[in-house]
């Protein structure tokens, strides 16, 4: 068991650092485009805020794979044809994004108005509301949400495979292609998730306690 | 292309232009031939490109998988790298896009690659989404047991009746799989192709059905750990799958697989007929033609 | 004479079809304390709000040393950067205090001055502590406002909007949300400001407080001012007025 193990480990780092690379941007770009999009359906003129609930709304009601297929072959028939990486991660970005919009809009709206009152009232303009008062009491709210989705998004990582993208699940099934040997391999995989987002989830509580203050 | 070829399409349009000027016709340069042959077809496009697409797998020896070294290999690999070679003189201009299963059809449908080599049954209902080529290798379904197990052999196995236990992919004619062969022994369907080795490996059945290429490959590999009871039945074409309407590129693959396979050009695909399935094709007898 | 600092003329303003506010004329003078008093529902808290441009005014002018508020020439309302400029001007101090959460007692003073005011942090944290000191929590400077007392949290709320050096300072039922015995140090402080001469527009419950301090009292109801006068004049003339009198009888039924 050991040894199938320790000779199966070169193979899946390749297809680790695939992992990595997936979820990173994934988590990166849902991250900086679903505080935007989040902020503009908060406070921003109706018909943008119609625009993002529609685009929240629709994403979220399909089933990730769907998605994953639907950017690969669909999208050509709107002139975008993009290699089966790109298509993975371009589907798992909008995905999280999606959901992104939603932690933010829940996280901005259980802070009370007589705060953004009180910054208004000394001067700040909107920007400096929302970057001083109105975000780091979010965070609190967002957090906790938003690292399950980066683990989620790690785990989820591995539907890659199914278009052939060669990640770490991917690189399982090679080794188990050529050697048959399917549980040592699992075990390891599963030992290498666990690993990842474990270190993640003892990252965010971390976060989580540098942002705890008793709320008034 | 090779200075061969480009002097026989300098000859070819030579020729061409002595003939169009004795027949008093239009005079056409060679390139402007092909392009009226294969106009719109696939075949142009490819080898405008240089290089031609094969979507395969890498998961499932000895058909696509990676060996030690990292490197793509197979028999439907090498079927890919004999069309680099009929088409380009280079069996190394080809660019192999890993696909799960599931995309066998759409991802020839839609273009993303030019033809699909993985180790794809051909049948009615497949065959009328896309076009098949010839087959390139039959498969079958064969027993495989270990060397330590009491009841590895086919005779042993018939003999033990009801007290013999076989392994067998889950699927839709599993338990008639069996029973064609081995009427009374129990079925145990497992949910995977390593489930079912490791069904075999652990003793807890005494056999598995599993494709005879399969077999061979692992008993090749691990003569002391797979043993080949020595039964095998069903027959299966395996054939390249490419999008229907194009004549000219299904011909033109058609001719590739079968001048590799009985022609002049066998080198490639008897190497890894030995290499993956540790035997040799029948002899080629020049004569009649048996293709 | 000279222009009065804060001058509120034929103001209205209607939340859908109800109208809360009905032509208000109401000025402050520099160095003036009013108070505003009056029944739930007369408009005094949306006035106070409009002063600061919370609420926005559909006729009518609010003007600032002769600025208007909310909109500019065109009646158009007024863009982000110009709002908030307007609103440095005024200090507000609300019911419910409104204290950042995540920033001390002096990180909450703070903010206005690094950021509206462009003071240094070091700079910024001296002002706070004065300031705190001035409202008597200096020792309390570093503590965030979940660990104070409610009466602590609202010297502190003082303390957030003078700092910035307001021209005026709009202090909405400032007292109403602490419990009574807390009440007396927070009306403490504001006693102090006015004697410093800070002009204060102030919406109170506190009727003894406002008789006290205020250079006038203003009676609201059903969205116009129905009575205004300096405290003596204003208390004995009264009876002139059935509503307030009969607002008055209520008052002094629950305190005396």
């Amino acid at each position: 068991m050991l040894d199938a193990m320790l000779y199966a480990l070169p193979f899946l780092m390749e297809g680790l650092w695939v992992t990595i690379e997936v979820s990173f941007l994934t988590v990166s770009i849902s991250l900086a485009v679903g505080v935007v999009l989040g902020v503009a359906l908060i406070y921003g003129p109706l018909p943008l805020r119609l625009l993002v609930r529609l685009f929240s709304d629709t994403i979220r009601g399909i089933p990730i794979l769907v998605l994953i297929f639907f950017v690969y072959y669909g999208f050509p028939a709107i002139g975008i044809d993009l290699a089966s990486f790109w298509a993975a991660v371009t589907a798992l970005t909008l995905f999280k994004t999606a959901q992104v919009i939603e932690y933010v809009r829940g996280a901005v709206q259980s802070i009370p108005q007589g705060q953004t009152e009180a910054a208004m009232a000394i001067g700040l303009t909107f920007r400096e509301r929302l970057t001083n008062v109105i975000f780091p009491q979010a965070m609190r709210r967002f957090l906790p949400p938003w690292i399950n989705g980066v683990t989620d998004a790690v785990k989820g990582s591995a539907l890659v495979s199914l278009l052939g993208v060669t990640d770490m699940m991917y690189s399982i099934n090679q080794v188990i292609g050529r050697t048959y040997e399917a549980l040592p391999l699992y075990i390891l995989g599963a030992a290498i998730y666990f690993i990842i987002n474990y270190s993640l989830s003892a990252l965010s509580r971390r976060l989580e306690r540098r942002f705890s203050f008793v709320q008034a | 292309m090779t200075a061969d070829r480009r002097d026989f399409l300098r000859l070819g349009a030579v020729g061409m232009a002595a003939a169009g000027l004795s027949g008093g016709g239009l005079v056409l340069s060679a390139s402007e031939a092909a392009a009226q042959s294969a106009e719109g077809s696939r075949l142009r496009t490819v080898l405008d490109r240089g290089k031609v697409i094969v979507g395969t797998g890498s998961t499932n020896a000895p058909w696509h998988f990676e060996d030690e070294a990292g490197k793509l290999v197979g028999m439907d690999v090498t079927m890919g790298h004999i069309l680099a070679k009929a088409l380009f003189d280079d069996e190394n201009a080809v660019e192999f896009v890993l696909q799960d299963p599931a995309q066998r059809i759409p991802n020839v449908n839609t273009g993303k690659v030019d033809i699909v080599v993985q180790f794809m049954t051909m049948s009615g209902q497949r065959a009328q989404l896309v076009n098949f080529s010839r087959p390139y290798y039959v498969e079958g379904v064969a027993l495989i047991s270990t060397p330590g197990t009491d009841n590895n052999d086919f005779s042993k196995l018939l003999a033990a009746g009801s007290g013999a236990t076989v392994a067998i992919l889950q699927n839709v004619g599993a338990e008639e799989s069996v029973h064609e062969v081995l009427p009374e022994a129990k079925v145990m369907q497992l949910d995977t192709q390593a489930n079912v080795l490791q069904a075999v490996d652990s003793k807890r059945a005494d056999a598995a059905v599993v494709d005879l290429s399969t077999v061979k490959w692992l008993v090749a590999r691990n003569p002391d750990r797979y043993y080949d009871s020595g039964k095998q039945w069903h027959t299966q074409l395996y054939g390249a799958a490419l999008k229907q309407g194009d004549l000219d590129w299904l011909h033109f693959v058609n001719s590739a697989f079968t001048i590799a396979m009985f022609g002049h050009e066998t080198a490639l695909y008897d190497e890894a007929f030995k290499k993956f399935f540790g035997a040799t094709p029948p002899a080629r007898v020049p004569g009649f033609p048996t293709i | 004479m000279t222009e009065p600092l804060l001058a509120i003329r034929d103001l209205s303003k209607s939340f859908g079809t109800v109208q809360v506010l009905k032509s208000i004329d109401l000025s402050v003078n520099r160095g003036e304390v009013v108070s505003v008093i009056g029944p739930s529902g007369s408009g005094k808290t949306t006035l106070l709000r409009c002063v600061n441009f919370l609420e926005s005014y559909d006729g009518g002018s609010i003007t600032i040393d002769g600025v208007e508020v909310g909109y500019d020439e065109g009646r158009k309302p007024r863009g982000e950067r110009a709002l908030a400029r307007m609103r440095a001007e005024t200090g507000m101090v609300f019911q419910s205090f409104n204290l950042f959460p995540h920033l001390t007692a002096a990180g909450n003073v703070m903010l206005g001055l690094i950021k509206v005011r462009g003071k240094s942090k070091a700079e910024a944290h001296e002002i706070a502590l004065h300031w705190l000191d001035r409202v008597g929590l200096s020792h309390r400077a570093d503590a965030l406002p979940a660990e104070l007392s409610g009466g602590q949290q609202q010297r502190v709320g003082i303390a957030r909007a003078v700092a910035m050096e307001p021209k005026i300072l709009l202090l909405d039922e400032i007292t109403s949300a602490l419990d009574p015995e807390l009440v007396g140090e927070v009306l403490e402080v504001v006693r102090g400001l006015a004697a410093e001469g800070m002009t204060m527009l102030m919406v109170t419950h506190e009727i003894a407080f406002a008789r006290d301090a205020s250079s006038r009292i203003v009676f609201m109801d059903a969205g116009t001012v129905a009575a205004e006068g300096p405290p003596a004049e204003f208390l004995a003339t009264a009876d002139d007025h059935p509503r307030l009198s009969a607002f008055l009888a209520r008052f002094r039924a629950s305190h005396f």
